[in-house]
């Protein structure tokens, strides 16, 4: 069989055994039909491609690509299999060889997917983004604290131009000494009127400017604790990962049961008007079908 | 393939979060039973430089990688701490040269009250010269 015509089983999901509707879902690629395959309490959501539409070029990994086509037509079948059911959503791109395999897949997952569906029923996945607002996405804190040396700095270019600006003068008026005199005089006062640069006060101001982008993380960091403690206290289980110092510092999903639905929403509101006074916003995204806790082994998720 | 599903959503979701969650999440069939017919991993760590890019090219400038869990053993902390050194060397460099201005005004100022004055300016005005090729401007320039 030559590399165009071989085809494969895809699966998008993993669901309880019953009645589902699937009609006038696309899948990807160039699916037929996406139907269900069941062996005992299990099913797996399934259609059949050839490999050869899968082959996607590196290149197409844009909003308009091929790519995003075939994650958003897998998330299709996902959130119609969500909105009807529990669903252990697949990851993406998951084949195997034909239908055999794929009861392989369903014999060998069957013990620990039943057991996740059962810990999935009845939540909604939503996400947390928190952002840092403004220009200095880097490090505000150490922006903060920083910000009186451009103001020095400035004040420093200020007196030069008006040393400068006597200098003109002076040259102006070379005859008149008496004039340049004053002018250099009063310049001269001015400058040891503001602070001279001694190398003490140097480090001082270095040390005062480190300790405080150091509290200004440590409070943003304690803040961010707060936020995702506050939110995960209405999820069965929580995820986060920091997202190091670009704009988003914080991404976090929570599973959320359908009765504390409302509470945790509240929660989300209740924490991003306390953010914003950090300059911290924060955006809800979802409800998305449980992708975040879909995982079979138990790994690294926090359990709230 | 119509993108209506994404607008039906209680709140938007961008393609991106779409594909961050279909790429990175979600059970994963592991052995010889699946066939590979993409390179998830790859494509999941184009997916980040393809979002990064898009939402912090400005910022990031080209220390993407410094952020990126998969290139680094360290959490962002360590990084934001090389990155905050980083940070706080350019702020020194600034302020030594906002020092070498105060420093230069200083002695010009000096200088032009000394050229007017009595014999002893000679002397100053010379030790100031010195002071100054010797000092921050002999290094600079």
């Amino acid at each position: 069989m030559s590399a165009h015509t071989r085809r494969g089983v895809y699966a998008y999901g993993l669901v309880r055994s019953g009645p589902v509707d699937l009609t006038g879902l696309a899948g990807v690629a160039d699916a037929a039909d996406v139907h269900l395959l069941t062996r005992d309490e299990l099913s797996l959501v399934v259609s059949d491609v050839s490999l050869a539409a899968l082959d996607l070029p590196e290149e197409e990994l844009s909003e308009n690509g091929q790519l995003a086509r075939f994650a958003v037509a897998h998330d299709e079948v996902v959130r119609r299999l969500f909105e009807q059911t529990t669903v252990l959503p697949l990851r993406l791109a998951t084949v195997v060889a034909d239908e055999e395999a794929a009861a392989q897949v369903l014999a060998d997952s069957a013990p620990r997917a039943l057991a996740r569906l059962a810990a999935l029923e009845g939540h909604q996945e939503w996400a947390v983004r928190l952002r840092r607002r403004g220009d200095d996405g880097g490090q505000p804190a150490n922006g903060r604290a920083t910000n009186g040396s451009p103001a020095s700095r400035s004040a420093a270019h200020g007196s030069a131009t008006n040393g400068s600006a006597t200098n003109g003068s002076a040259t102006n008026g070379s005859a008149t000494h008496g004039s340049a005199t004053h002018g250099s005089v009063a310049d001269t006062s001015s400058v040891n009127a503001t602070a001279r640069p001694s190398g003490r006060a140097y480090l001082q101001r270095r040390r005062d400017e480190l300790r405080a982008a150091q509290e200004a993380r440590y409070r943003e960091h304690v803040l961010l604790d707060d936020a995702h403690d506050a939110l995960a206290a209405h999820a069965s289980e929580s995820t986060r990962r920091s997202e190091g110092h670009g704009e988003v510092i914080l991404t976090a999903a929570y599973l959320v049961p359908a009765q504390a639905e409302d509470a945790f929403l509240a929660a989300a509101d209740t924490q991003a008007s306390v953010l914003a006074t950090a300059g911290v916003t924060l955006e809800v995204i979802g409800p998305w079908p449980p992708y975040s806790f879909a995982a079979l082994d138990a790994e690294e998720k926090t359990h709230a | 393939m119509s993108m209506q599903p994404l607008a039906g959503r209680s709140r938007p979701d961008s393609l991106a979060d779409v594909l961050e969650r279909v790429l990175d999440k979600g059970v994963v069939i592991a052995g010889d039973i699946v066939v590979n017919v993409l390179d998830i991993e790859l494509l999941s760590l184009k997916l980040r430089l393809f979002i990064a890019s898009a939402q912090t090219a400005q910022e990031m400038g080209m220390d993407w990688w410094t952020r990126d869990a998969f290139f680094t053993s360290q959490n962002g902390e360590g990084n934001g701490s090389a990155r905050s050194r980083l940070q706080g060397w350019r702020d020194d460099q600034g302020q030594v040269e906002a020092g070498d201005d105060d420093l230069r005004d200083r002695v010009a100022a000096l200088e032009r009250a000394l050229s007017d004055a009595n014999g002893h300016a000679e002397q100053r005005s010379e030790s100031s010269a010195t002071r100054r090729t010797g000092g921050h401007e002999g290094a600079k320039r």
